[in-house]
């Protein structure tokens, strides 16, 4: 495979039989990148076995599989319904399964052909899409921002089964954000330019002792799209960071969505400050104090129809100060939106009048937090807050998150990534299917016992001691 | 997308009209099939297709102006329905049952002793009751609007012919074109300061742009719903209630359904993009159109050509009107 152009100088050649990593700025110039390979304009300057492919479908064709950051399977299908429409997999769903079960062994690995591909964790659902790969027996495959399905365990599995399809004479190219990610490869060309310098994770905590109970979450059970909440229990205090960590399906989003107010409890009780907020609505826990910041990979922040500027008005619409006998203030809308995004220095490149679609994920994120952030609430939840960004713009929105923890506020990072996790906060819970395995001081634990308790491998409840080795 | 700003909605309009000339082009070679099959040689066809076929489809049939927008306001408001529903995401396929129902009402009504507003009020009324079934369906029970509105519009077709039969048609209609135009424009600004000015309409548009984002803005998205719908279905009914005004006195049927206004207020929407502003724009377009095709030479060719034109614009400013995101989200 060829590609140039699109990666500026460098020209990046994939051999047969080699894995080969693109190491991106940001998570959203990686996906960039992935959707241009197969663009109709822009990948004219990629070719795959000297044919430029103007679709993935195109690239199929040649023997190229194209899997993007969101996968190919379809959440709502079981994996063998899906499986099974592939060429060369018998019909009959006894053979079907027998058949890829057997191509599943061959590499090591195994795959809950039953179940629902969006109910399964990352790990589990990133094998599921390499298992649809080698079943359509292709002669290349590229995969986008695998890190985002990942943990640090399981890329190191991962690496040792990418290598296996090399040694068959497939060719692997991974376009990723994550240095781990691209260790895996025989070699990688790293696009990542001046950002190389910022992009130690190393911890920014600054030492505060954490304060009373704020937010207080009691069997928390909900049923959402990002994964069903199971009698979900945690707390929030004033001056610390709780990260909750999990992987894709482990139900990070419904926690948020039940949190929020968007996502209603079957079951559960939600205390912020002594007040019971299990049946109010979205405004009404906002007004309380509870607010949320989706992160700019949800593109639910800020909507993408409008300018910035209003979109910090977005969860305040129908307050008096911005509407008057139903009808819209634009004018008190506009100004408070430019001063709120003063006070909270969200500085789009396009200005405050920059149509919200041109904002990148880190302006985005900046006006979201911005707009959650005023009126200083007493619980932030800030869900996936830096994935897609550049090393330097995440610390940059950590810092923000520090700022607000160290005015004795309580902060809930939902996230995926363990670095962050690590490097944030001052107690990890772990999130998986639906049910908090684990509870860690970031000192105390490590990536790979993250991981480990993130796949589902271990539990507290059920823990075996952890031997690094 | 729906929520952009007037250049995207400019592009969309130019899109539409592209998808409109090559419908008309399929039109004209359809026209052209049909005169070989008279004429004696090609020449003689082509010079048929375009004097008895294509002039008086693109000249609307000749038509005073007067005329053509009487026939114009009622189409263009039933394209607005259409477009206002989609504009919080909605898809409004009962828009055309609404209308039969609002006719019938006024129809019942008109005439009959009453001041000429109790007709287009009743009118409104049924539209807007039709159109909240099945916002309710949607908001309660999650049942998908195109399939309860679908389903809606064959009942509200059996209702109307039922109370048309109840309250049989007056000989005479008695007309008001004046007031009609006047309920028209009220209807119509009435949509678009909704839509543009008002908090409800921003909370729609969101809704449209993404439902996740409507909720998350703390907006209760089954009672938008519901709202929308019924707000679309006054629009339609009060349409039909409009055409009785205007003099139309039409038994509602299955016809209305499949050709006419069922088939023409739909293109009328896709072609607009999707935008309540497209649909002003081509749903006098369509109305020109489909009287044009009326005014063809029966004899040669049939009035149906004009509808496959349209259609067939229809379908493919579809494609163009109703995309979906990159990343797999529903526009």
């Amino acid at each position: 495979m060829e590609w140039d152009g699109i990666t500026g100088a460098l020209p990046v050649r994939v051999k047969q039989g080699e894995v080969f990593a693109v190491l991106a700025e940001s998570g959203e110039a990686a996906d960039r990148m992935a959707e241009a390979l197969t663009e109709k304009n822009a990948g004219k300057n990629a070719r795959f076995f000297g044919r430029v492919c103007s679709s993935s479908r195109d690239a199929l064709k040649q023997g190229v599989a194209v899997v993007p950051r969101a996968g190919c399977l379809a959440d709502d299908f079981s994996v063998l319904e899906q499986l099974r429409l592939i060429p060369g997999v018998p019909w009959t769903k006894k053979k079907a399964r027998a058949y890829t079960e057997a191509v599943a062994e061959a590499y090591g690995f195994s795959v809950p052909l039953s179940e629902r591909a969006g109910s399964l964790p990352g790990g589990e659902r990133f094998r599921a899409e390499l298992l649809r790969v080698l079943l359509l027996d292709v002669k290349a495959a590229v995969f986008s921002s695998p890190e985002a399905w990942l943990t640090p365990f399981e890329m190191e599995e991962t690496g040792a089964m990418l290598k296996k399809m090399a040694r068959e004479g497939k060719s692997v190219l991974l376009i990723t954000a994550s240095p781990a990610v691209a260790d895996l490869a025989h070699g990688y060309a790293d696009l990542r330019g001046r950002e190389k310098e910022n992009a130690s994770l190393s911890p920014v905590i600054r030492e505060l002792a954490p304060g009373s109970v704020v937010l207080e979450a009691r069997d928390l059970t909900a049923a959402g799209k990002g994964g069903d909440l199971r009698s979900v229990s945690l707390e929030a205090r004033t001056g610390e960071i709780t990260a909750v960590l999990g992987s894709a399906g482990s139900g990070l989003e419904t926690l948020a969505g039940a949190l929020t107010g968007v996502t209603p409890l079957i079951r559960g009780r939600l205390r912020l400050n002594g007040r019971e907020l299990k049946n109010a609505g979205v405004g009404e826990r906002m007004r309380a104090g509870l607010r949320c910041a989706p992160g700019p990979a949800l593109n639910f922040g800020i909507p993408r129809g409008g300018r910035a500027v209003y979109g910090m008005t977005l969860r305040r619409m129908r307050d008096k100060a911005f509407q008057e006998s139903g009808f819209v203030k634009w004018s008190a809308a506009r100004r408070f939106g430019e001063e709120a995004m003063q006070r909270g220095r969200a500085k789009p490149a396009g200005g405050a009048f920059a149509p919200a679609e041109t904002l990148s994920a880190y302006e985005k994120q900046c006006c979201c937090l911005a707009r959650e952030l005023d009126g200083n609430p007493e619980v932030l939840t800030a869900l996936r807050p830096t994935e897609g960004m550049k090393p330097g713009e995440a610390r940059d929105i950590w810092n923000r998150l520090l700022s607000f923890r160290d005015s004795r506020r309580a902060v809930l990072v939902l996230t995926r990534d363990v670095r962050e996790a690590l490097a944030v906060a001052g107690r990890i819970l772990v999130l998986c299917r639906g049910e908090i395995t684990g509870s860690f001081d970031p000192a105390l634990t490590t990536e790979k016992e993250l991981s480990l308790f993130m796949a589902g491998t271990l539990r507290q409840d059920r823990e075996e001691p952890f031997d690094e080795e | 997308m729906r929520n952009k700003g007037a250049a995207e909605a400019l592009k969309k309009c130019l899109k539409g009209f592209l998808c409109l000339l090559f419908g008309l082009l399929c039109a004209f070679l359809a026209l052209f099939f049909l005169a070989w099959a008279n004429a004696r040689n090609g020449e003689a066809a082509l010079r048929s297709a375009l004097d008895e076929g294509v002039k008086p489809l693109l000249l609307g049939g000749g038509a005073d102006a007067l005329s053509f927008l009487k026939a114009a306001l009622p189409l263009t408001l039933l394209s607005l329905s259409v477009a206002l529903a989609w504009q919080g995401g909605l898809y409004q396929l009962g828009a055309v049952g609404q209308y039969a129902l609002g006719m019938a009402a006024a129809l019942a009504l008109n005439g009959r002793g009453l001041p000429w507003y109790a007709g287009l009020l009743a009118a409104l009324a049924m539209g807007a009751l039709a159109g909240a079934a099945s916002g309710w369906m949607k908001a309660r029970f999650c049942v998908h609007e195109a399939l309860s509105s679908a389903l809606l519009c064959f009942l509200s077709l059996y209702a109307a012919r039922a109370l048309c039969q109840a309250a049989p048609i007056p000989e005479t209609v008695r007309e008001y074109p004046a007031a009609a135009f006047v309920a028209g424009g009220a209807l119509t600004a009435l949509c678009f300061v909704c839509l543009y000015a008002a908090v409800w309409g921003r909370a729609v548009r969101l809704m449209g742009d993404c439902r996740a984002l409507a909720a998350y803005a703390g907006e209760d998205t089954g009672r938008l719903t519901a709202l929308l719908m019924s707000f679309s279905g006054l629009l339609a009914g009060g349409a039909g209630g409009i055409a009785v005004l205007l003099g139309a006195a039409e038994e509602p049927s299955l016809a209305l359904l499949f050709s006419g206004p069922g088939i023409q207020s739909l293109t009328a929407a896709a072609l607009g993009g999707g935008y309540p502003g497209g649909a002003l724009v081509f749903g006098p377009v369509t109305a020109w159109l489909a009287r044009g095709a009326k005014a063809m030479d029966s004899a040669l060719f049939p009035g149906e050509i004009g509808e496959a034109a349209l259609t067939v614009g229809l379908y493919l400013a579809a494609f163009f009107a109703f995309p979906r995101r990159k990343g797999g989200e529903k526009a």
